[in-house]
């Protein structure tokens, strides 16, 4: 499949350079610095990621709003700055490591508690869906945000056409681990236990809000955003919305989640955005806008309760004491 | 004593100060996309810190095990070390925290309360790091810059309680440093209590 070359790909633009990398050098790093900085590898153009036919199909009919939304963050900030530890523990290792992540074919495996269970291509999954932009604010645990004008599904329509059973309570999902291309998966001393999984409460799965996203900025995702599909759930921390999608799998009892079995202190199944409850290594009141807002990213955005979303979503919770179920 | 070898003093000085000006650089230079200065800052500052406390405690290393004297360049390594972990002390409490609670948010975080007891034990080295403090010490003066190993324990144990998923870097400091303190023995533990 020959790749899209972006233009910001064609534009001579230096990327930042990982620290990580400017630290493996050792000890010697700092006076290796000038010949590090000039060593920076070409970039290669797999990072985009075309589309199937059907996609690209489905995106040619729809006319994108986010250009002419300010809020909007520049598309190479989402692309460069992603947490996906397949590719590594630092934010550019997706952007750097990705590119080689084959996303065609896809099947993504439907199993558990529900009527229509099976292998489905990619373009099966998508092919009877309505296709729409969201704009929607993305909130990290780690106290960054980011507005994305996701191109998706919603969850609710794939859901429903694939006939859940009524003692279906739960829905989770697992991320592909594909080790020859996915070099964080081999590396030692990582403490996830692979495959990253991540599950919602079927209210929260059917909820008009919860979207299945194949695309942002009016394209095919970014293999380092998690092409070719991915959950994105907005009034939930980033970590909720799974990348790289191959598993849905229905279940009767709450599924095990990778971060909260990783941290369960730290890290909750519901994991609602919510400022009056610190993670207990920061707190969550305010968040650093990327890109960095104002002088050395000082301007902070208030968090707002299930990240501005409560008016649609607070239902769902309700009677629920949000300390406690974090 | 610099003015012996201010070549090598200039070129150290220069490989010391260069993570700091690669950080402007990075942050200012406008060539590079920074999405999040704040947490950019804090790890490249904490890991430049780490780096030159390893390369100070390296210095008796060196002569003991290779004969090579870099003794004379040590206190400068000494500051760097303390200036890397002061910005980066700084850089949390007003860049990647809010500001207005930045000491609250510190007293309520353990494994921060551990990161600044160890910038206490620097400061104190820094503060007595003059000829003059060392000749007006004397015996003590030893004894005082032997808290340098409990600095460097402390910090692994920041970084350790830190990480939640990673454990490589952290793994390779630790590694250094049961390296550095097995080459040491008895010795540092002797100083240390005197
Ligand atoms: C009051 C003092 C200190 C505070 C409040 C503090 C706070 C922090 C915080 C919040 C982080 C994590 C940042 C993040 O992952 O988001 C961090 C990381 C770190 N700190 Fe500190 N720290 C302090 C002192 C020190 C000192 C004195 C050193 C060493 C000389 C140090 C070394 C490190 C290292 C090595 C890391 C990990 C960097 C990485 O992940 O690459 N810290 N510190």
């Amino acid at each position: 499949m020959p790749s899209i070359l972006k233009e910001c790909h064609v534009t001579p633009r230096e990327i930042f350079l990982n620290r990580r990398r400017f630290i493996q050098g050792g000890v010697s790093a700092a006076l290796a610095m000038t010949a590090l900085s000039g060593a920076r590898h070409a970039v290669a153009d797999d990072r985009a990621w075309s589309g199937t036919p059907v996609l690209r199909e489905k995106l040619s009919t729809l006319s994108p709003a986010w250009e002419r939304d300010d809020r909007v963050t520049p598309p190479q900030y989402h692309r460069e700055y992603a947490n996906f530890y397949e590719f590594g523990p630092n934010k550019d290792d997706p952007w750097e490591r990705a590119g080689q992540l084959t996303v065609e074919p896809w099947k993504v495996r439907v199993d558990g508690l529900v009527d229509k269970p099976g292998d489905y291509w990619f373009d099966d999954l998508i092919r009877e869906a309505a296709l729409e932009e969201r704009i929607y604010r993305f909130r990290c645990v780690e106290a960054w945000s980011m507005v994305v004008p996701w191109v998706g599904i919603s969850l609710a329509s794939v859901i429903k056409r694939l006939q859940p059973h009524s003692d279906a309570r739960y829905v989770a999902f697992e991320t592909a681990v594909k080790r020859d291309e996915m070099p964080g998966v081999s590396r030692a001393l990582v403490r996830i236990d692979w495959p990253y999984r991540e599950g919602l409460r079927m209210d929260e799965a059917l909820h008009p809000l919860a979207l299945l996203a194949v695309g942002a900025y009016g394209e095919p995702l970014y293999k380092a955003n998690g092409a070719p599909i991915r959950l994105v759930v907005p009034w939930k921390y980033g970590f909720k919305s799974i990348k790289s999608i191959v598993r849905i799998h229905f279940t009767r009892e709450q599924p095990e989640t990778t971060w909260n079995t990783l941290a369960p202190d730290e890290y909750g199944f519901y994991a609602n955005v919510n400022p009056e409850v610190d993670h207990p290594r920061w707190s969550q009141r305010t968040e650093r806008r990327i890109p960095g807002g104002g002088f050395l990213g000082l301007s902070r955005e208030e968090t707002l309760p299930f990240n501005g979303y409560a008016e649609q979503v607070a239902g769902l919770y309700a009677g629920m004491d949000l300390r406690r179920w974090y | 004593m610099q003015s012996r070898f201010p070549v090598v003093w200039w070129c150290i000085w220069l490989a010391a100060a260069s993570p700091l000006g690669w950080m402007l650089w990075v942050v200012f230079g406008g060539a590079h996309v920074v999405a999040d200065p704040p947490k950019y800052l804090t790890l490249a500052l904490a890991d430049a810190a780490v780096i030159l406390l390893g390369c100070t405690l390296m210095v008796s290393t060196l002569r003991r095990r290779m004969g090579i004297n870099l003794i004379r360049y040590r206190r400068m390594l000494g500051l760097w070390t303390f200036a890397y972990a002061t910005l980066h002390m700084a850089a949390v409490l007003t860049l990647l925290w809010e500001w207005q609670d930045g000491l609250v948010t510190l007293s309520k975080r353990p494994y921060a309360l551990v990161g600044a007891s160890a910038w206490l034990i620097l400061l104190l080295l820094a503060a007595t790091s003059t000829r003059r403090a060392q000749k007006r010490l004397r015996r003590a003066w030893g004894r005082i810059h032997a808290w340098v190993y409990v600095a460097m324990v402390l910090v692994l144990i920041h970084w350790f309680w830190l990480v939640r998923v990673d454990y490589t870097l952290p793994a390779v400091a630790l590694l250094v440093a049961v390296v550095l303190l097995a080459e040491r023995g008895k010795g540092a533990w002797r100083r240390l209590m005197g």
